[in-house]
């Protein structure tokens, strides 16, 4: 009994030796496979966000010794005018843009997911501005939008609208900056919508039609609730992206007129890398990442909830 | 019998919903058509009030905008930096897809210590803004001395985890029969990595590389940030400098806009199933 006893414990033994060299060779071959991934994310992902975080800490110029300053680049951003600008002008970006990118998709989506002759092309016509690199758009619409021979103000004015000189006013230029965003960007958004709208039982909407239900109310009791869980993704994916708004303005406006498309990460951009505070432009960079940390954990909460 | 027939399909046929599309789409496709029926005009007619979408004479039709740009530029030199995107693009898209198989390989099929405490950590940072990191990344090129290089266009743009995400979760999904049986075969893990996983991950590797292809071609806010030097500059940066130096000839400036939307475009066209398709699955990202 006892020697069956030992050797069953030595065979244990045995294995959980064997076990454990395995697993240091696994944890080798494992290191050759993770290694060049790794490099690069330790150095250009993890790190800097610490790093970051310790620049907002200093006052530096890239040119002498960082000085640590404490939250004193915080203190000062509460004060920073053209940071608040910045911030009201993102602020109005997201309210106008938010409901105009769901909505509009969504429209999109509901009259291209139907069969209909000449689907791909309407389809196409929808996405294909999201290949386009947002210089060209910025060049294009830029000329687009001019006052006096583009076409915008042209057919505005032929249906009895009154032209805008769109990016010299101040108000007119946020406005003509999100028309050109919705253009842009509207594909990504419908194609999301279209994913959703194929999970929704077509047995749903034969029942209904059979119980009478009209156009708006198979939109409005099946497709709307059948799309919950897409809505809230894109929804709170459309609010953060409308928090990092910068290239497109960047590009068509340069933040004017007198500062009224100034955003959040232009004022980053500038303040790091025109005037060479890196204290300052961090300590917005995590301002940023607070409010925007924010969405993503409503997000969280909301997709939990929907889930259950 | 038949009139019946047609005048029933005719009476089925969603017209209102077909004009509305037709509407719409015309309107979505108006700003390319623009951009491409003035790039052919000769450039005393590019502006015109009011604005006209074919020239004045159809024979005025020219490729000289086109020529201008190409073969005699006067400020920046729009080939090389189409050159450029290409080459950063298709380096860095090759390199971003190398490194994402091995490490995506091991998180879904290798058993080792912290794996599911690193690939918490990549799923992690996912959610982080890329703004956050505008300025330690651009310390750490500087630190490095990789400013106005291509390393600074590339590198920096492998530490991303998305891939590694996405092929990870794919190939959890690949069934394991066969690589046991490369196993048995006498396969290490490299080989049937090689023969067995990646085959079977085409679709997620092609859906990763056209993402990544776009990403590194449309990129503006990082090159526009460590490059300075025109010879280095990637297409959408050139066309900002470009558009300084042509301030006034409409014409030409809208041929270069053309010129470097039309690859991004043409690869739309031939992948758009694909591409449509890892929209969706950048979506579950979230």
């Amino acid at each position: 009994m006892s020697s069956l006893h030992s050797t069953s414990q030595a065979l244990r033994q045995r294995q959980a030796s064997r076990l454990w060299s395995r697993l240091a060779r696994n944890n080798w071959s494992a290191l050759l496979y993770l290694a060049p991934f790794l490099i690069f994310f330790a150095i250009f992902q993890i790190y800097p966000i610490f790093y970051g975080l310790y620049v907002s800490l200093t006052k530096w110029d890239l040119t002498t010794a960082p000085q640590f300053v404490g939250l004193n680049n915080f203190i000062a951003l509460s004060r920073d005018t053209l940071f608040w600008t910045s911030l009201r002008n993102t602020l109005l970006f997201v309210a106008m843009n938010v409901p105009l990118a769901i909505v509009v998709p969504l429209t999109l989506a509901v009259l291209v997911n139907e069969a209909i002759p000449g689907r791909a092309i309407f389809r196409s016509a929808f996405t294909a501005p999201l290949m386009i690199s947002v210089s060209s758009v910025g060049v294009l619409w830029v000329w687009f939008l001019n006052p006096t021979f583009g076409l915008i103000n042209h057919y505005a004015e032929a249906i009895g609208l009154p032209g805008q000189n769109w990016l010299t006013q101040s108000g007119w230029a946020m406005v003509a900056v999100m028309i050109t965003t919705v253009w842009w960007t509207s594909g990504w958004n419908m194609v999301l919508f279209l994913a959703g709208l194929q999970e929704i039982s077509e047995q749903l909407y034969d029942a209904a039609k059979i119980d009478g239900a009209g156009r708006w109310n198979l939109f409005r009791y099946i497709t709307l609730p059948g799309l919950r869980t897409t809505l809230l993704f894109v929804g709170v994916t459309t609010v953060i992206g409308s928090f990092r708004v910068f290239a497109q303005v960047f590009v068509m406006t340069g933040g004017g007129p007198f500062d009224s498309t100034r955003t959040v990460v232009q004022h980053i951009y500038e303040t790091g890398f025109r005037y060479f505070r890196m204290g300052n432009a961090s300590a917005v960079a995590w301002s940023l990442f607070a409010m925007v940390l924010l969405f993503t954990l409503i997000q969280f909460r909301l997709m939990r909830e929907s889930d259950t | 019998m038949m009139q019946l027939a047609i005048r029933r399909r005719l009476v089925r046929f969603p017209w209102v919903r077909f004009v509305l599309l037709s509407v719409l789409a015309l309107i979505w496709a108006s700003p390319l058509l623009w951009m491409l029926a003035n790039s052919i005009k000769p450039e005393s007619q590019v502006i015109s009030i009011p604005p006209r979408w074919l020239p004045e004479r159809l024979s005025d039709w020219t490729f000289d905008n086109y020529r201008y740009v190409l073969f005699f530029p006067r400020g920046i030199d729009l080939v090389q930096s189409f050159l450029n995107s290409l080459f950063v693009s298709t380096v860095g898209t090759v390199l971003v897809v190398i490194v994402d198989v091995l490490a995506g390989y091991a998180f879904a099929r290798l058993r080792f210590l912290g794996r599911d405490v690193l690939f918490a950590l990549v799923v992690a940072s996912l959610i982080v803004p890329s703004e956050i990191l505008l300025i330690p990344n651009y310390i750490t090129v500087w630190r490095f001395q990789w400013l106005n290089t291509y390393n600074a266009l590339i590198f920096p743009a492998l530490a991303g985890g998305f891939g590694v995400f996405l092929l990870r979760q794919f190939m959890l999904g690949v069934p394991h029969e066969l690589e046991d049986a490369a196993a048995i075969d006498g396969c290490g893990s490299f080989r049937t990595l090689l023969w067995v996983v990646l085959p079977l991950s085409r679709g997620a590797i092609a859906t990763l590389a056209i993402f990544t292809f776009l990403g590194f071609w449309n990129d503006f806010t990082w090159p526009y940030l460590v490059i300075n030097e025109a010879s280095k500059m990637t297409l959408p940066i050139a066309l900002i400098q470009f558009r300084g130096d042509y301030w006034s000839e409409y014409g030409q400036l809208l041929a270069g806009a053309a010129l470097s939307a039309l690859p991004a475009i043409s690869l739309f066209l031939v992948a758009q199933r694909m591409i449509i398709r890892s929209i969706t699955l950048t979506g579950i990202k979230g």
